[in-house]
């Protein structure tokens, strides 16, 4: 498990460094676009600011999300649909442990980008008022600051169960009809049903967020806990799929 | 003699086509098999078994005694027929990632291979030919102390000087308690080394035997014999 570890940690290494140096340029370029709104009250700098505070938000949120998702370590694109899978096939490692090993690095990736914009979200809450004067926009930061942490949680969770979702349906399709007749169609309906689902359990993470939250925060914990045995069904789903079928 | 394979009764569907066919095959202790058949034969499908790239739909696959599972890929060395490894590692980055999950990986063998073969650790493998490509992953794959060598193609699309250079490694590398499969069509190029040869066509094993008791028995070469079996297909 620590050889996993350490050789995921070392091939995607440079990559998270990169990524999150280009991540960061932009939450500050954002926060120094906003402080420049702040001191000159022009309709143009509002503009550019909320171009900025817009980039960064879908960033922080999807974009994050998308890289460490289909370009992390936790992917099994490099294992299941390129030459690389060869050589990760033949390591005298157990599938449990491999894919352990890269959705743990996986998710160290995101928690890094995510935690890159904790850091800037705290300082846009932090101060609050001033860029809500920067925006025009009448907007309350401090009531979201109980959600935080929930919020934090969720997102992770949800991450997880994502990478396994894809990870299995990636792992299904390699398994059974990557050399079928129309296989390119079968993968794509594959991911339609992959991605209704995860709309759908997305949906219901928010609106329970958004309804029941402040009243019933249980709820979220055990929407959270049925996410995660959900992710831990497909994990082993996907170890047994990659042991027993997946033919390189 | 102790066995390093045993293979019994092996067969690989591909949906209904059949790419082995009850294949039966043993290897003892230091001995070097030739595989041998043309294109879709079955040769490679073969290896990855061993290898545990590919599952089979019946039969048995023992190496050292043991069925192909982790611990197997513990004992066989596999050298695949194209490129395996990431394009933006260096060689240096290769050898580290064998050291890291394989225990038997030797990282000085592996450096005097890397000197042998004439390869520059700190180059990429985006940045390398096809032939340095092939030299750098032999190199890696004979720089552990493996039980099993299995090299598919080791040859292929490689010039006559890279060549030469692989079968000198093949021979130089090669000890009394390890075995070797290669897989080839250039038999000709490789044939003095080989001990046993093994003749696959259409998922079959078609001949098989000690390669100088054929040579006698048929009075001619391994190429010759391989063209004279091959050549109706």
């Amino acid at each position: 498990m620590l050889s996993v570890l350490k050789q995921e940690f070392k091939i995607h290494k440079k990559n998270i460094f990169i990524t999150s140096i280009i991540f960061a340029a932009i939450y500050l370029c954002t926060i120094i676009s906003m402080h420049l709104s702040g001191l000159f009250e022009s309709e143009k700098n509002q503009d550019i600011s909320a171009l900025w505070f817009g980039l960064s938000v879908g960033l922080g949120y999807i974009g994050a999300f998308f890289i460490a998702l289909f370009k992390g370590s936790g992917s099994m694109n490099d294992i299941l649909f390129k030459d690389t899978g060869y050589l990760i096939k033949t390591i005298p490692v157990s599938s449990w442990k491999l894919i352990l090993g890269k959705m743990i690095i996986g998710l160290f990736e995101f928690i890094v980008y995510f935690a890159l914009y904790l850091l800037f979200m705290t300082f846009i809450f932090h101060c609050g008022e001033e860029i809500a004067l920067a925006l025009s926009m009448d907007i309350q930061f401090n009531d979201f600051s109980k959600e935080i942490v929930v919020l934090c949680v969720g997102i992770i969770v949800l991450f997880i169960l994502i990478q396994s979702i894809l990870n299995f349906s990636f792992t299904v399709y390699t398994s059974f009809t990557k050399k079928v007749k129309y296989s390119k169609i079968i993968l794509a309906i594959i991911i339609y049903f992959l991605f209704s689902f995860v709309v759908e359990l997305t949906g219901a993470f928010l609106n329970i967020i958004d309804f029941n939250l402040i009243d019933d925060i249980l709820s979220v914990w055990i929407l959270m806990g049925i996410f995660i045995v959900i992710s831990v069904i497909l994990y082993i789903g996907t170890c047994l799929l990659y042991d027993k079928k997946v033919n390189l | 003699m102790e066995k390093i394979l045993e293979i019994t009764n092996l067969t690989k569907k591909y949906f209904s086509k059949k790419a082995l066919k009850n294949v039966n095959l043993s290897l003892d202790k230091g001995r070097i098999l030739g595989l041998m058949g043309p294109n879709g034969s079955g040769k490679t499908s073969l290896l990855k078994i061993i290898a545990g790239l590919q599952h089979s739909n019946s039969g048995e696959v023992l190496v050292c005694g043991k069925k192909i599972g982790t611990e197997t890929k513990k004992l066989v060395s596999f050298l695949p027929d194209k490129n395996v490894l990431y394009p933006y590692m260096k060689a240096i980055d290769a050898i580290n990632f064998f050291q890291n999950y394989y225990d038997d990986f030797d990282v000085n063998k592996a450096f005097e291979l890397l000197d042998f073969m004439k390869l520059d650790k700190d180059e990429k493998v985006s940045s390398m030919s096809k032939g340095m490509i092939e030299k750098l992953n032999l190199s890696l794959t004979f720089s552990r102390n493996a039980k099993l060598f299995v090299l598919d193609e080791p040859l292929g699309g490689v010039d006559p000087v890279a060549r030469e250079k692989i079968i000198s490694t093949i021979i130089k590398t090669y000890n009394e308690d390890s075995s070797i499969i290669i897989s080839t069509h250039l038999v000709n190029d490789v044939e003095s080394i080989f001990d046993d040869v093994c003749f696959i066509d259409k998922g079959e094993i078609v001949l098989c035997g000690s390669a100088e008791q054929l040579r006698s028995e048929k009075n001619c070469s391994i190429d010759k014999l391989y063209i004279e079996t091959f050549q109706n297909n």
